[in-house]
């Protein structure tokens, strides 16, 4: 689940980042730096639960920090994933084409490739005001993706401002992005 | 005397056709060089063996990876990855990321069976479940990246983080890192492959030191350091350079004996007349060998080596006699009873070896045998034949040894005897038969970085947990590794068994949980955490299907079931489930652990067992050794009908023993299996010494020679065992010069002695025949 989640935040990300100008934007020179906070709520808990962090992309590294309610980090570099949870010593490990065939669109998602994930999802925009609405529904089914209802974010111009995410099983985080900054050089320390 | 053409011709024919029928049969002959082929077969031994070599470690291969530059070690997995992709049938061993993902949906699904419940408390309290269903919580919140899904409910009360504690909290948190583990400070890298193979396919074997060298050119060029580390290259490194070694001590060993032949001899071409009988013999113990054995021990084919300081006896004492008779048939009445019963008693010593049950000596003993019949017989049937005493045409350039021959030597003799006598009481039995190998310096040195740096031990030392089934030899691993986890954590060691339980044990906790799960008492804590009623469908659903009786545990993981399958041996109709253990220590405190527990295991290790069977082994050869002196001394009475004769041709025997026994301990070498050897070996030539020299003193005694006959027949017979001494010491004495530590081990007592043998028939049986 860990695949699913991140393969969205990275759609999310590349999505964005698309060469197709007329429908989906692209981060200015692909670096991006954001901060979060979200909120996922589901049928099977209580109460929402809260985080905040922030997400860096430059080229092919990308990293997503949680800061609370714990600390975990995730970095992308190429076709290499560390995980770091609180103090521990990350976790690192190469992401193979077969696990990334495995679960299904991790490995295209990594590619940046606009055509793949123009294949994966049927994307529908709406233009209002000067923010652009998208709303991105899965193709087919498979192991991963599959289990996404849809996705749905704002953005203005190539910063993303919100973002929607619901599965099929009723689960459903919202993140709300703020102190987006595109097209300048991301500190290299954020992707260690 | 005229050289007969014809017998040159077929003296040099059987050379020529020896020497090629040796080298076809050295190059088609298979070399063991296990070191288990030197141990004494006990039954925990045997069981030793068989059960290591069946094991999941045996074909195992490290791939080590260092750079104090943190930053290359990436590009050097890189180049080594790209080296060994051309070798199929290395399988690395760490499971992928895949695999890890398919075990922990496997346990999240199983976790409520798969909890060792007895064990450890069942966690179905209300206090419990309350404390275990808000820890459940708090870890959906550290992870974002958690599937709300109906895995995740599966095991509410988190029974899965107990689970992994079992199997992982006693191991160092090192980085899973692209199919292997980086250190703590990342500057190493280790990746576990398997082989499919083990250390004695050579064909592998080899392939895998191609590989070694280009992963060790890796570290050169990136200014690092990379190795590949397993036990085929121990079996490689043995067998080469005992292969090496001996060829080299061979050609050396010859050439020394060619050259103290000749010292008293003066004829280079009597050097082929005296050889012929050798190299044939030679020729056909290896031709024997290959047809009937096809493989053989290293350290016997070393023994071979050096037997022809042995056989070249037989054509000495001849070669020196011919000179005394007029014709063959008066020398064969003068010496033949002595030359046929140096051969008798000098085989006789070699049988012995036999009743050992250690391979090797067994191998030393048909090499032995062989190749001192075929050079008697060849000395006997065709030297003799082709050079009676009537043809010689060489003259022995005799020493004179004077009046008193070597009296003066006497006392000083008597003195370092004494010395070695003092000594010997000080011996002890070797007990490490790892001394008995070459010293792998640098293979010894890869193993120390890995454990330095990673904490893990290569040595093969294991638990095996016996059963009538595998399934029983199951169950017994994963009772012990609870009852070892709740008795002494820090012992723990990995078994995939907790993880893949037998269908007795899922039907035994079923009915545990259904005794004593409350689902009441869970409903009313599920209430108060933070997860809806709605949550625990999927759970509830289990619990149902266990019931009525439909639940199953589903497939296990394909690298559970691997790792697995790989840990369970069969020997003599029982299963054992094998778990490495590695450290000595660790191993002694666990069974020390599992005995105070009342499990039933069996340590498996091939040093450990071996050294009881050793000791066994040691002492009864020294008794075997004293039957067998005694023995020898009862065939020259039969033989000779003297009692004098009979007593003191054993002399040398006992002298020789002392200086084996002294000398060792005196440079405090324990007394190891191939010092047994060079014993029985002494045993043998030391009374063709002793009978010679009796049988010549015997007839000034009975003073049927005249002084000036005397003066010459002494000089001969001291002449000829002089000449037998030192193409022995010779041959043995290179032995000295080898790695292997058996081989040493020979080398040294062989030369100390046959100096004691020597010296005592010489210097002292003398005494005994009053000739001061």
């Amino acid at each position: 689940m860990k695949k699913l989640f991140l393969s969205i935040i990275l759609s999310a990300v590349f999505t964005v980042s698309a060469q197709e100008a007329s429908v989906i934007p692209f981060p200015k020179n692909g670096q991006l730096y954001t901060e979060y906070t979200s909120r996922k709520s589901s049928p099977y808990i209580k109460k929402v639960i809260e985080s905040t962090g922030w997400i860096a992309k430059d080229g092919d590294k990308f990293a997503f920090f949680q800061e609370t309610p714990s600390v975990l980090k995730v970095v992308n570099k190429g076709d290499e994933m560390s995980l770091k949870i609180g103090n521990n010593k990350p976790m690192k490990m190469k992401i193979t084409a077969d696990s990334a065939t495995e679960y299904s669109d991790i490995g295209l998602l990594f590619t940046d490739d606009a055509a793949q994930i123009d294949r994966t999802f049927s994307i529908s925009s709406e233009k209002i005001g000067s923010k652009t609405r998208y709303f991105l529904k899965p193709k087919g089914d498979n192991k991963v993706i599959g289990k996404l209802e849809f996705m749905r974010f704002v953005s203005t111009q190539d910063k993303l401002e919100k973002l929607e995410i619901k599965y099929k099983n009723g689960t459903a985080i919202e993140f709300t992005f703020f102190n987006t900054v595109t097209g300048e050089d991301v500190d290299e320390k954020k992707f260690d | 005397m005229k050289k007969n053409s014809i017998d040159r011709i077929i003296v040099f024919s059987i050379i020529v056709v020896s020497v090629l029928l040796i080298i076809f049969s050295a190059l088609n002959l298979q070399l063991d060089s296990q070191i288990t082929n030197m141990l004494p077969r006990d039954e925990n031994l045997i069981r030793s063996i068989a059960l290591t070599a069946d094991s999941s470690v045996s074909d195992k291969l490290l791939l080590y990876i260092h750079n104090d530059d943190a930053e290359k070690i990436d590009q050097m997995i890189d180049k080594a990855d790209s080296v060994i992709q051309n070798a199929a049938f290395l399988i690395p061993n760490i499971p992928t990321a895949q695999q890890i993902n398919e075990i922990k949906l496997y346990l999240q699904k199983n976790a409520f069976v798969l909890y060792p419940y007895e064990a450890f408390d069942a966690p179905f309290s209300a206090d419990e479940m309350e404390v275990r269903l808000k820890n459940k919580f708090a870890y959906l919140q550290s992870n974002p990246f958690e599937d709300l899904g109906e895995l995740f409910f599966a095991d509410p009360l988190n029974q899965i983080s107990d689970l992994m504690k079992l199997q992982f909290s006693s191991s160092n948190p090192l980085s899973v890192y692209r199919d292997g583990i980086l250190s703590e400070d990342k500057t190493s890298f280790l990746r576990v492959f398997s082989t499919g193979s083990s250390s004695s396919d050579t064909r592998k074997s080899t392939h895998l030191l191609d590989l070694d060298k280009k992963i060790v050119s890796i570290g050169e060029e990136c200014d690092g350091n990379s190795f590949l580390y397993g036990a085929h290259f121990y079996f490689m490194e043995s067998s080469s350079t005992i292969r090496q070694e001996v060829s080299v001590i061979c050609i050396f060993s010859i050439i020394l004996t060619i050259f103290v032949f000749f010292f008293f001899f003066r004829n280079i071409e009597l050097i082929f007349y005296a050889f012929m009988p050798v190299i044939a013999g030679m020729a056909f113990t290896f031709l024997s060998i290959l047809i009937f054995c096809g493989k053989f021990g290293a350290i016997a084919l070393g023994f071979g080596a050096t037997a022809a300081g042995i056989c070249i006896d037989y054509s000495v004492h001849y070669l020196f006699k011919a000179d005394f008779y007029p014709t063959l048939k008066d020398l064969r009445r003068g010496i033949g009873k002595p030359l046929f019963m140096g051969y008798v008693t000098t085989v006789l010593s070699f049988l012995l070896l036999l009743l050992s049950r250690i391979d090797s000596l067994g191998e030393i003993a048909l090499f032995g045998c062989l190749v001192i019949t075929f050079s008697f017989i060849f000395c006997w049937f065709v030297l003799q034949t082709i050079l009676p005493p009537e043809k010689i045409f060489y003259h022995v350039t005799y020493i004179s040894f004077g009046e008193k021959l070597f009296a003066h030597w006497r006392i000083p003799f008597l003195c370092l005897f004494a010395c070695l006598a003092v000594a010997s009481i000080f011996t002890h039995l070797e007990t490490d038969s790892s001394k008995l190998d070459i010293a792998h310096k640098k293979l010894n040195a890869r193993a120390e970085k890995i454990i330095t740096e990673f904490g893990e031990s290569t040595n093969n030392v294991f638990i095996g947990f016996p059963g009538k089934t595998k399934d029983e030899a199951i169950d017994s691993a994963m009772n012990a590794t609870l009852a070892i986890y709740k008795e002494k954590p820090q012992l723990l060691f990995l078994n995939p068994a907790i993880f893949l339980p037998t269908e007795h044990v899922v039907r035994s906790r079923i009915d545990y949980i259904a005794n004593n799960f409350n689902k009441q008492r869970f409903l009313e804590a599920a209430a108060q955490s933070d997860f809806t009623e709605e949550a625990f469908a999927s759970f509830f659903a289990a619990l149902e299907s266990m019931e009525n009786g439909t639940f199953r545990l589903g497939e296990f993981p394909d690298y559970l079931k691997m790792q697995s399958d790989a840990s369970i041996a069969e020997y003599n109709g029982m299963y054992y489930f094998m778990v490495h253990i590695g450290d000595r220590t660790r191993a002694e405190e666990t069974y020390a652990c599992l005995e105070s527990l009342n499990r039933e295991y069996v340590p498996v290790d091939i040093m450990r067992d071996s050294v009881k069977g050793l000791q066994l082994f040691e002492m009864k050869s020294m008794i075997l050794i004293g039957i067998a002196v005694i023995l020898i001394f009862f065939v020259i009475f039969i033989a000779f009908g003297n009692i004098r004769i009979a007593l003191t041709s054993i002399l040398p025997i006992i002298a020789g023993l002392v200086g084996i026994v002294g000398i060792n301990a005196l440079i405090q070498k324990p007394i190891n299996i191939m010092h047994i050897t060079s014993a029985i070996l002494v045993v043998g030539i030391g009374v063709d010494y002793g009978i010679l020299s009796s049988s010549t003193w015997n007839m000034r005694f009975k003073k049927e020679l005249s002084d000036e006959e005397w003066i010459e027949k002494r000089n001969s017979t001291v002449q000829s065992i002089l000449t037998a001494a030192a193409t022995t010491l010779a041959s043995f004495g290179l032995l000295t010069f080898s790695s292997s530590g058996a081989l040493f081990s020979l080398g040294i007592s062989m030369i100390f002695g046959i100096i004691f043998a020597f010296c005592t028939a010489v210097l002292i049986i003398p005494l005994a025949y009053g000739d001061k």
